[in-house]
């Protein structure tokens, strides 16, 4: 079974200009594999930057971050990978893969990775959540939350700063990948206009 | 305390607080893992707004090339720390032409209204 949130796209990815970065999560440490995301950030802000040429600035409102400006796209790139890490299920062989698509009007960030029924659970929540509630709310709520709560290691941060600060839009796709229903393939779309809409 | 530890130099960033100019500047990218690699640069911060309980303190990101959400999360946490305080004034300084840092300093200030914004 398959389920869908949020802005989704599922017109055919592979038909538009992309760029994919795959790796098996468990074949680096993680210290060692988190000094890659610089490079990796680097290169795929670079790449990518090369198709914003000539295209105009969508972001003509002041609330948010244009995509076309310095580090935005180095800053999405890096959360995916960063996400990536923290979150896939190192029991698993399978790859984590991570897309960025042009669609000719949008930049579409696309990140597949296996994930446990726990981490999905709470990611299950986290889209409840996002769905019913303004997110500049939860993006305040959560720094508060943050300052109390000490133990906490992940910031919860990351997807709430590219919808509030950059107005991305957010999709999910969950689907079972085991008869057991244990496992979970998780698809995280992040889509951004590139041009202005006449 | 001794001011002379609150330096943190590394490759990738630099942490320094100043005891002349009560400033804390801050430059290079920050791209650590989650809030236990952030912790000695949030310990600094604590301790450089702890030497003079009620002298203002200055925050100077703009020389700050990169900062990644749990890095966000330790300045929003410093703010909150700095606005319970009740008694510390803050200063936090960005760069007008770099829109990540104009809109992290808009979103500091509403952690904290007293905050006083510098976009130069």
């Amino acid at each position: 079974m398959v389920e869908t949130f949020g802005t989704f796209i599922e017109q055919p990815l592979e038909q538009m200009e992309y760029l994919l970065i795959g790796f098996s999560a468990n074949s680096l440490p993680i210290q060692q594999r988190w000094k890659t995301n610089r490079l990796s950030a680097d290169f795929i802000s670079d790449y990518l930057r090369n198709f914003f040429t000539g295209i105009d600035a969508a972001d003509s409102n002041q609330d948010f971050i244009s995509i076309h400006s310095d580090n935005a796209v180095k800053y999405i790139s890096n959360e995916l990978l960063e996400n990536a890490m923290k979150f896939h299920d190192d029991q698993k062989a399978r790859q984590t893969r991570i897309g960025f698509y042009i669609s000719g009007d949008h930049l579409i960030f696309l990140l597949q990775n296996m994930a446990t029924l726990e981490t999905t659970t709470h990611l299950r929540h986290f889209i409840e959540r996002l769905l019913e509630n303004n997110p500049y709310d939860l993006y305040i709520e959560q720094m508060e939350k943050n300052a109390i709560d000490e133990s906490s290691t992940h910031s919860g941060l990351g997807l709430l700063s590219m919808i509030c600060d950059y107005g991305a839009k957010l999709g999910w796709q969950l689907e079972h990948s085991d008869v057991e229903g244990t496992d979970y393939h998780i698809s995280t779309m992040i889509s951004l206009p590139l041009a202005v809409k006449n | 305390m001794d001011n002379n530890n609150l330096t943190i130099l590394h490759e990738d960033y630099q942490i320094k607080f100043d005891d002349a100019t009560q400033m804390v500047f801050c430059s290079g990218s920050l791209m650590l893992n989650g809030s236990q690699e952030y912790e000695p640069i949030f310990a600094l911060l604590k301790d450089a707004a702890a030497i003079n309980n009620e002298t203002a303190l200055s925050l100077d990101l703009g020389q700050l090339e990169f900062l990644n959400s749990s890095g966000i999360n330790v300045f929003t946490k410093f703010v909150i720390h700095i606005r319970n305080l009740k008694t510390k004034p803050l200063s936090v300084i960005g760069q007008q032409d770099i829109a990540w840092q104009v809109r992290l300093l808009k979103n500091l200030q509403r952690l904290m209204p007293s905050l006083d914004v510098q976009l130069q």
